[in-house]
């Protein structure tokens, strides 16, 4: 035996006795608070893995959903103590509802009856698969409602009603008059274009959709979550309606925890909550994006799950309004503000909040430079950056000092070029979505220029085109409500500053336009189906891409060196989640999830085996 | 007819208004103009400008009304304001109609709330007026333009900018002897367009997306209800560019628009 073999197997041995002491402290944990585990079954005696199961206790507003494994078997983690409702819920099946005392370990056995009626309860992404697209006609128009019904809020929500060709109508004659945070224009603006021209159409194809008569809809439901997926554990936090506004509810009545209820509205105070991000301590704080008299910005206390306000002034005696947020290294959250009452000009505000003393100071553009329009993000230098409407701006952190980038276009034949989503890479660069018109621009540390990718266009789309409708959209353009059926539509973005990646989320071409940060090369990385909508991506330190998928409900992962997709599906139907961030810390990941419909915020967790196995052998010795 | 009684108040002398400075540049303009032609100052046209009030269902609506310097009976225009209200370039407008032989009329769509001197910001009392009764009042100036004896009232036709283009389509809709309609960046009402007889002109700004981008769709409807209608796109245009005084103003787009559009009323 050599010397390097000794060593081996002392290093095994050791390897192991730290394997065996942390098997035995997760034990002790687990067996530090009785246990919420069970089984899912379908009626016909099935073991069903991928079952969503949530506990939410009598009173309060955390929800805890872990999913079943292969055998049908789920367990909670072992913090829960009290009384709780615990449901188990899957597509296609009616939800099943039980009670738990957790003053002893408790095993629940659910036993899932099939759904007759079962729509209402699918997904965006499950509805829009449905459709045909077996002809080229039935691909126009999926893509032509696809991308003129889905910007601002899911498919589900409009796909879970069935309306006649009238009624279909009756709807589009409302939605091409109103502005994309709701209020009706006046009969004297002009219509969306794209849906004034389709609408006959339209309202015919929506009829044989959802209408009274047979559906030409194929459902084929998505497979539940299994392996890693279903060993995520979501925790979700209710934020409670605006107090300054006058409902009668602290929370949302339906806020999509039942899936059998359908998805819910948003006109019922619940639209607001917008980016959210984790402070080093774990609490969430978030931007609120619509006119409120007292909210500017949220943070919910991660053990207690209570949600505080603040509030700056804006305009009009109304708080000033936020929307994109980001945390630097040092653990400082920094956010948007629109409407503030100190913005002069076209200018904003950047807000600078420390999350240890909940001290917010304010930065304001000067008056000749747009200000922040949307979304933010830190450099790897440190420097601040937000997307404005003609381009980018920078604010150094320590000087307070603006600088303002300009998109080479601002406008062009396809539209107005807008800057929604923005990233900056570790060398000082920043990336921003023109989204209505298919361009990325660059903001060059170095050099003080800008720059500008533009985007291929859907091609497939283009020959679908007739020559009246290829004028009607070459005229019309997109923008974020509506858009031209080849479009890309880059909305936001994510950068890997432990690499050298921009990844983009084309909304519309259902696919992460990837940008190498030192060469500048460019690829596209499609997602698992074309009828995707990819909306926001965050990269962890592992260079893996979190992307939030608005329409579908989902997280979705990607790892960019085996080109793989892994789907997470979220417990909230209608969660609309227009953002993902991460935070890691103590060798653990945290996915923060803001849901902008169901008015929650999720913190997703992953479990390894080794845990699930001790809670599995906790649970039986309980 | 939609009014019982009509009357003409407050006449200013053309010199008032002259004493605005871009109005005063605009005669100098079209002096010029005249030398040039040929004439010479004791000869050039001098176009006569008024302000008027007439009445719509019971309110006043002050309005100027410009007149060209020959005398008998003339086509009018009713030029219909955009969100900046009665300002400098309507006046420029209506000048310029006289002065190529239109009878003008341009109403001032705040005078129920005072005017426009009263507005605190125009643009925004503009846009809080009521689309109906806008062209309530509208119709009311059309009836005030028929009762006058120096229009030839079969030749009577509507100018709209901008906010105001909606409210020249929905004129032509609502007031079946209308001549023509003219829109400048405007939208397109959704509906009412089966009751248009007049021919419609529509200048169009390329980057004016929801405006211009409805255009296929008015063409096509009209065209199904039998409706003449021309459009024009400019390109590389924002709406506002024939506002000389505003950020969007095109010097070329406004001069062949222009032209389009006077040829357009004369026809």
């Amino acid at each position: 035996m050599n010397e390097s073999t000794v060593f081996s197997k002392m290093l095994c041995i050791f390897a192991l006795a730290c394997a065996c002491a942390a098997g035995t402290a997760m034990a002790a944990q687990a067996g530090s608070n009785p246990l919420l585990a069970g089984t899912v079954q379908s009626s016909s005696g099935e073991k069903m893995a991928g079952v969503t199961v949530s506990a939410k206790a009598d009173g309060k507003t955390v929800t805890i959903s872990v999913f079943t494994d292969e055998k049908g078997e789920f367990y909670f983690p072992a913090s829960l103590s009290g009384k709780y409702r615990v449901w188990a819920q899957a597509d296609g099946f009616e939800t099943a509802r039980e009670d738990a005392d957790l003053t002893a370990t408790k095993n629940l056995h659910f036993v899932l009856k099939p759904m007759r009626d079962f729509e209402r309860q699918l997904t965006g992404d499950q509805l829009l698969a449905a459709l045909p697209a077996d002809t080229p006609e039935d691909r126009r128009m999926k893509r032509i409602f696809r991308n003129n019904c889905t910007s601002c809020h899911q498919p589900n929500y409009i796909l879970q009603n069935k309306f006649d060709r009238q009624g279909w109508t009756a709807i589009m004659n409302l939605m091409k008059q109103i502005s994309i945070v709701g209020p009706f224009l006046g009969e004297d603006s002009a219509p969306d274009p794209h849906i004034q021209f389709y609408e006959p159409e339209l309202a015919a194809y929506l009829e044989r959709m959802r209408g009274p008569g047979p559906s030409a809809m194929n459902f084929k439901l998505r497979p539940r979550p299994t392996g890693v997926s279903a060993r995520a554990v979501f925790t979700e936090y209710d934020v409670p309606l605006d107090p300054a506004t006058s409902h009668e509810t602290k929370y949302v009545t339906n806020d999509g925890s039942d899936w059998s209820l359908g998805t819910p509205s948003n006109t019922n105070g619940a639209i607001g909550i917008h980016d959210a991000q984790a402070d080093l301590s774990g609490n969430i704080w978030f931007t609120y994006n619509m006119p409120s008299p007292d909210i500017t910005y949220g943070k919910v206390d991660a053990k207690t799950g209570e949600v505080k306000f603040f509030k700056l002034p804006g305009k009009g005696g109304l708080a000033a309004a936020s929307h994109g947020m980001m945390r630097d290294k040092n653990g400082i959250i920094w956010a948007d503000t629109r409407g503030s009452a100190v913005a002069q000009g076209i200018g904003g505000s950047m807000s600078r909040i420390d999350p240890a003393t909940e001290k917010i100071d304010v930065y304001t553009t000067p008056p000749d430079m747009a200000g922040p329009a949307s979304t933010v993000d830190v450099d790897g230098k440190g420097f601040v950056w937000a997307s404005t409407s003609r381009g980018a701006i920078r604010l150094d952190p320590q000087t307070h000092e603006f600088k303002e980038y300009l998109s080479v276009t601002q406008v062009d034949a396809d539209g107005f070029g807008a800057g929604y989503g923005i990233a900056a890479d570790r060398d000082g660069n920043a990336y921003w979505a023109e989204m209505g018109i298919d361009i990325i621009g660059r903001a060059d540390a170095e050099t003080g220029k800008s720059s500008e990718f533009r985007l291929a266009p859907v091609k497939e789309q283009l020959d679908l085109m007739g020559n009246k409708e290829r004028k009607m959209n070459s005229m019309t353009g997109s923008d974020f409500h509506t858009s031209v059926p080849w479009a890309q539509g880059p909305r936001r973005m994510g950068a890997d500053r432990n690499g050298d990646v921009i990844w983009i989320c084309d909304s519309w071409g259902g696919n992460l336009f990837e940008i190498n940060t030192r060469t500048l090369k460019t690829n596209f990385v499609p997602l698992p189906s074309p009828d995707d909508e990819p909306y926001h991506a965050a990269v962890d330190s592992h260079h893996n891409v979190w992307v939030n998928m608005m329409d579908d409900d989902r997280i979705m992962e990607y790892d960019p060196t085996k080109s793989e997709w892994t789907a997470f599906p979220l417990p909230t139907l209608g969660a609309e989640s227009r953002y993902v961030s991460v935070l890691e810390n103590e060798g653990s990941l945290k996915l923060v999830v803001p849901y902008s419909r169901a008015r929650k915020i999720a913190v997703m967790t992953i479990r390894s085996k080794q845990e699930l196995e001790s809670l599995r052998q906790e649970a039986g010795k309980q | 007819m939609r009014l019982n009684s009509l009357h003409r108040a407050d006449k200013l002398k053309i010199r008032s208004l002259a004493s605005r400075p871009r109005i005063w540049l605009m005669f100098n303009v079209l002096i010029a103009m005249a030398i040039m032609l040929g004439g010479n100052l004791r000869a050039a046209p001098q176009p006569s400008a008024e302000t008027v009030r007439y009445d719509s269902a019971g309110s006043k609506i002050d309005a100027l009304l410009v007149r060209p310097s020959q005398t008998g009976k003339h086509p009018a225009i009713l030029v219909i304001h955009d969100s900046e209200g009665l300002n400098d370039g309507m006046r420029d407008v209506a000048l310029q109609l006289a002065a190529a032989g239109f009878v003008a009329l341009v109403p001032d769509l705040l005078s129920r709330s005072g005017g426009m001197a009263n507005a605190k910001s125009v643009d925004a009392a503009v846009t809080r007026l009521s689309p109906e009764q806008t062209v309530q009042d509208l119709l009311a100036g059309i009836a005030f333009l028929e009762s006058d004896p120096g229009v030839d009232s079969a030749k009577i036709s509507s100018l709209g900018f901008g906010w105001g283009g909606w409210r020249s389509f929905r004129l032509a809709a609502e007031s079946p002897n209308l001549n023509h309609a003219v829109i400048f960046y405007g939208a397109t009402p959704v509906n009412g367009l089966e009751n248009i007889h007049a021919s419609v002109l529509a200048n169009y700004a390329q980057y004016d997306f929801f405006d211009t981008g409805n255009s296929i769709w008015t063409e096509d409807t009209l065209q199904r209800f039998g409706t003449k209608f021309t459009c024009y796109i400019y390109p590389k245009t924002f709406r506002g560019f024939f506002d000389p005084s505003g950020a969007h103003y095109n010097a070329d787009a406004a001069k062949l628009a222009w032209t389009r559009t006077l040829e357009f009323l004369k026809s």
